[in-house]
């Protein structure tokens, strides 16, 4: 009786055991499966902001400051030389401004960000437009610009920092739910 | 054997009852979920969303302001915006809390107010409202210079909640070292920028602070005369209104508002009258970091004013 009743004690501490072993293995999983998807979600996140926001942020920048340059000869164009020699100038402003907005056509964001797409359909659009006028009026003998062009440029530029804004905007919200996810490294 | 065959029917029915009871509780507590998000759904297909504006001058030249804007989102977009013009801007700020208004064109003090207590997002703002600025106006015949000149005098602020109208002068006039409740001789709040120009004007105040873009456009269209009242000083610029709208608005409804907003362009005619209406070259898309400078000051107010 007392050996039976031995062994009845020795099987479930032996089930309890084998359970336990069991759910510490699930718990094991489960904990890895959780380390994982959040190591790749931060991973995608800092992939998506490093080679995509970040770059355009700065191409965009880029553009943005060449647009300047350009307003800015263009006000001056009509002045002696002594006045303009000081004021940096664009080489070839139609080959620089299509040159960043080539870098940022070339950087793919996907479908999920529908604003930033148009903005970039819009800035496309322009750009287009002044480099046309850009090359015409290089081409062109004497010195006369369409009365249209400054107000391009100023369109161009808006379109450049309204695409700017919206990049700064999400990546700053990308970085602030970074920081909002718990940190895999536990403090020592 | 009768008997066991019996309560083998007799539980097989009572367990087919308990499943169905178990499949229908789970399906209301399904239904009872998803509810909101059908709601929602027909929400975004009615497409129709209450728009707050701030009273800041005469109903009907807001309306004439923001007119051709909604209509212009409908034609984009097929989202019918409804305008709702409260009495004052706390009445505006309320109704934003008490999610009686979708989207709310709020001005910088007032959108941290609605940022704090419901969690406004911001969505767009005008260019101009990154640079903007107050003016303090005297009538034209007063040949005082400087602010300091006008200690002891009359002093004319918009609404209590309004930033260029209230905030941001009494920041200003704070930085130089004038706190207007003791160095003039009565403070009082018109309620609108157009209102304060009218005071002045009339001479029931002899200076006054309002937004420089409603004071601008009254010059522009004649209702305020230059040898009747002046500009005396316009502040340096800082950030003010934004189009904000409810934490839980559809984000589809959000992209297709903002991407209307962004489109809008002065090259196009029918367009630029519209922007030109706002006072505005164009939109923006916002941001909360575009008024961390004016919740510092919202923060070092005095108690009574936040």
């Amino acid at each position: 009786m007392t050996r039976r009743k031995s062994e009845c004690t020795d099987s479930t501490v032996l089930k309890r055991v084998y359970l336990l072993i069991g759910l510490l293995f699930v718990l094991a999983v489960v904990v890895a499966v959780l380390l994982l998807r959040h190591t790749r979600d931060q991973e995608r996140l800092y992939d998506r902001i490093g080679n995509y926001h970040a770059p355009m942020i700065y191409y965009t920048d880029k553009l943005d400051a060449a647009l300047e340059l350009i307003e800015h000869s263009l006000q001056h164009s009509g002045k002696a030389r002594e006045e303009t020699h000081l004021i940096p100038t664009l080489q070839n402003p139609a080959y620089t401004i299509g040159s960043y907005l080539q870098a940022i056509q070339k950087l793919n964001g996907g479908t999920d960000f529908p604003e930033a797409e148009n903005a970039l359909h819009r800035l496309q659009r322009e750009v287009g437009n002044l480099i046309g006028i850009l090359n015409n009026l290089s081409t062109e003998t004497g010195n006369s610009k369409p009365a249209s062009l400054p107000a391009l440029i100023k369109s161009v530029q808006f379109r450049t920092r309204q695409l700017n804004r919206l990049h700064v905007n999400a990546s700053a919200k990308l970085r602030q739910n970074s920081s909002n996810r718990p940190s895999v490294i536990l403090p020592c | 054997m009768i008997f066991n065959s019996r309560i083998k029917r007799y539980l097989s029915a009572h367990q087919t009852i308990q499943a169905f009871r178990r499949l229908l509780w789970f399906g209301l507590l399904l239904l009872s979920v998803q509810l909101p998000v059908f709601a929602g759904q027909a929400d975004a297909a009615g497409k129709h969303l209450r728009f707050g504006v701030l009273p800041d001058s005469a109903r009907d030249f807001i309306e004439a302001r923001y007119a051709p804007l909604l209509q212009y989102i409908k034609q984009e977009t097929g989202i019918n915006i409804q305008m709702v013009v409260p009495e004052n801007y706390q009445k505006l700020l309320q109704l934003f809390k008490d999610k009686k208004i979708d989207l709310a064109f709020f001005g910088g003090y007032i959108f941290i107010q609605a940022q704090q207590q419901a969690d406004a997002r911001p969505l767009a703002m005008r260019d101009i409202d990154l640079h903007f600025s107050s003016v303090f106006l005297v009538r034209a015949d007063n040949d005082r210079q400087k602010l300091r000149e006008f200690k002891g005098s009359t002093l004319a602020f918009g609404s209590r909640l309004s930033t260029s109208g209230h905030l941001m002068p009494r920041y200003f006039l704070n930085e130089r070292g004038i706190d207007p409740e003791t160095f003039f001789a009565e403070v009082r709040y018109s309620g609108s920028h157009d209102q304060t120009a009218y005071w002045v004007r009339d001479g029931k105040v002899d200076l006054g602070a309002a937004n420089s873009v409603v004071i601008r456009k009254m010059f522009r269209d004649g209702i305020l005369n230059g040898n009747e009242v002046r500009i005396l000083w316009e502040t340096p610029v800082y950030t003010d209104y934004v189009l904000a709208v409810q934490p839980d608005l559809d984000p589809n409804l959000q992209s297709r508002l903002l991407d209307s907003l962004l489109a809008l362009s002065p090259l196009v005619r029918e367009q630029r009258r519209i922007l030109d209406n706002l006072g505005a070259g164009g939109f923006l898309p916002a941001s909360d970091a575009d008024f961390a400078g004016l919740r510092q000051i919202f923060a070092r107010l005095p108690l009574e004013l936040q």
